[in-house]
């Protein structure tokens, strides 16, 4: 190789080298940190500059017709051919390796972060978004036991039903099935949620079939026909210690350990009442069959009582699926009628029907 | 000649300054970045679980699966179920065919619960840290996210995690792991297992926030972290959690 042509290749390595330099400058002014491809910046910017001096010389040597031996000078520079080259190569794959935004908030690239928040649209809306419309249903649903569960939980995710309100409707599973998802009796399942083994419930509702769907007698809008919302139900405190029941008491039986029971139950404080249930019809149903305890803490909960007859209906109703020798079915709307429909359709079983459940209405 | 001297010591001297005031400027750069990443009024983001309140009834599951498209057969967050018999034995099942319902198995068993798992988002986490590509990644406002342009599905992150948080997912074989709904919780919105869950049971929120609800619990509940001799730094605090779960 002639000593021009090493000049001429001297000189092309040396303005790739500034052209990479500039390409990096460009990329860093955005990213990656500073202070490291500053320092880079430099090293390749004198190893470029050597180079091109180097090959300026050599083209001018070569024009002067100089001998083509090496002057003394030209293989100390050497080095800084190669290692400028060795720069550029090292920097330039760096530079198509790393990706863009590397570094800028960690070592990962910073635009992956709003790759993530886009990643796709949110499909459950919300029960807010179910309110723009559906606010009838709320208003049940908000005052009975099930206000806690989204719309979407049971309903699917909104998504495209709000997109297409018209054409997209949402479907819903209806069978027993997408009830006891959450109501199967089950282990490890907490006591004080509510939990249906099918067999037991349908015995002692009188129901013959076994297929028969909860939403035959349960509205999943308002299960238990709740007439106030929980949080407006009376506090009841939970028994823990000796003075939540020994205040202002005198019956001293109770501070008898022998006597004294192991668990608290609704008859230890009242014993009239229960002492009263024995014997009725309803003498087999328990306490908080009506009287619905919601726990709140572990020191209260929310003494629930229902007034609306459609919870009574609950048992009551008069349906194809009851079966003989059950509770006693009730056809209400035939039942009103046999009070002249003077009996409106809220009206509340226990003025007229308390006797069989118990006398007295609130005893201490 | 003493003028001389002179001359080369304040030359010194400013070429020193000089010096020093570009090393300055240089470091000026890195200074604000660090305080745009403490700065500023980001939250951090934790997750909470009251264990005592927990049916059970995989709400979250399904409403992850749907909210994420996440590959049959693998969770991005699951429920576990502990029952341990009169002998001290543990069996932990977990509902995961059958739209995730629990099947009635130990019957005999004295004490039972559910504990619903997730990714822990870690504050340390060991997945980012054994990522060879930089993939795996913790944002700022804390959470372990995945580079779906970067992850060449090596596996190393799944091995690393000791919560089994991720999985390769067979359609894209990059690994996939819960984002905390980071498309939803960007907007102001709750993740989908959160705001499926009918008991209240799992609590998102933000930790820097003194007054937030998560705060507030953790101030005031008795909460475990798992595995943490791990030293993760696990940031999901779980509220009547028993010695049985790990």
């Amino acid at each position: 190789m002639s000593t021009r042509s090493r000049g001429w290749a001297a000189i092309a390595t040396g303005l790739c080298a500034l052209l990479a330099l500039a390409a990096m400058a460009y990329r860093d002014s955005r990213d990656v940190a500073p202070a490291f491809s500053m320092a880079v910046l430099v090293v390749v910017g004198l190893a470029a500059v050597a180079l091109l001096a180097v090959g300026v010389s050599l083209v001018a040597s070569a024009r002067e017709g100089r001998p083509q031996e090496p002057a003394s000078y030209r293989h100390t520079l050497r080095p800084f051919g190669v290692l400028g080259a060795l720069f550029v190569v090292a920097f330039t794959a760096r530079g198509l390796a790393v990706p863009e935004g590397f570094g800028r908030d960690g070592p990962y690239r910073a635009g992956a972060r709003d790759d993530a928040a886009q990643a796709r649209k949110p499909r459950y809306q919300g029960a807010a978004a179910c309110l723009e419309c559906h606010a009838p249903e709320n208003q049940e649903t908000g005052k009975d036991v099930h206000h806690t569960v989204q719309c979407e939980t049971c309903h699917g995710p909104g998504d495209a039903h709000i997109a297409a309100p018209k054409e997209q409707h949402l479907t819903v599973d209806a069978g027993a099935d997408a009830c006891l998802v959450c109501h199967r009796k089950l282990t490890a399942r907490p006591g004080p949620f509510p939990q249906i083994h099918p067999p037991d419930h349908f015995r002692l509702v009188g129901v013959k079939e076994s297929g028969v769907a909860c939403t035959r007698c349960h509205d999943p809008h308002q299960p238990i026909f709740l007439t106030k919302p929980v949080a407006e139900a009376r506090l009841h405190p939970l028994v823990h210690r000796c003075r939540d029941c020994h205040v202002n008491r005198t019956d001293e039986t109770l501070e008898r350990p022998a006597a004294h029971p192991a668990i608290f139950q609704c008859g230890t404080c009242h014993a009239a009442v229960a002492a009263d249930a024995k014997g009725r019809r309803h003498a087999d149903v328990a306490c908080t069959t009506c009287h619905l305890f919601i726990r709140e803490s572990d020191f209260a909960g929310r003494i629930v009582r229902n007034t609306d007859p459609r919870f009574c209906l609950l048992c009551h109703r008069a349906a194809d699926f009851r079966r003989e020798g059950g509770p006693a079915t009730i056809d209400w709307d035939e039942h009103r009628k046999t009070y002249d429909d003077t009996l409106p359709a809220t009206a509340p079983c226990t003025p007229c029907h308390l006797d069989t459940v118990h006398a007295e209405r609130s005893p201490g | 000649m003493s003028d001389e001297r002179d001359d080369g010591l304040r030359n010194r001297r400013e070429a020193l300054q000089m010096a020093g005031a570009a090393v300055g400027l240089l470091l000026l750069p890195i200074g604000r970045l660090g305080a745009e990443e403490r700065g500023g009024r980001q939250p951090y983001w934790g997750y909470a679980i009251d264990t005592t309140k927990c049916i059970g009834c995989c709400a979250c599951m399904r409403a992850c699966r749907e909210e994420n498209d996440v590959a049959e057969g693998y969770f991005r967050t699951w429920i576990e179920r502990y029952q341990i018999k009169a002998d001290g034995s543990v069996t932990v099942d977990a509902a995961t065919t059958d739209d995730f319902v629990f099947s009635e198995r130990d019957p005999d068993s004295v004490k039972a619960y559910f504990v619903p798992k997730i990714c822990n988002h870690c504050e340390k986490s060991v997945c980012n840290q054994v990522c060879p590509v930089g993939a795996a990644y913790r944002t700022s406002d804390g959470v372990v996210l995945v580079d779906t342009k970067r992850c060449i599905g090596c596996g190393y992150c799944v091995q690393a995690c000791p919560y089994g948080s991720r999985f390769i997912d067979p359609r894209t074989h990059m690994a996939d792991k819960c984002t905390l709904c980071y498309h939803r919780i960007t907007k102001g919105q709750l993740p989908a297992c959160v705001q499926a869950c009918p008991k209240g049971a799992r609590i998102f929120g933000d930790l820097s926030d003194p007054k937030s609800e998560i705060s507030t619990i953790l101030k005031q509940r008795r909460y475990r972290l798992l595995k943490p001799e791990m030293g993760t730094h696990p940031k999901c605090y779980y509220v009547g959690l028993d010695r049985e779960v790990i």
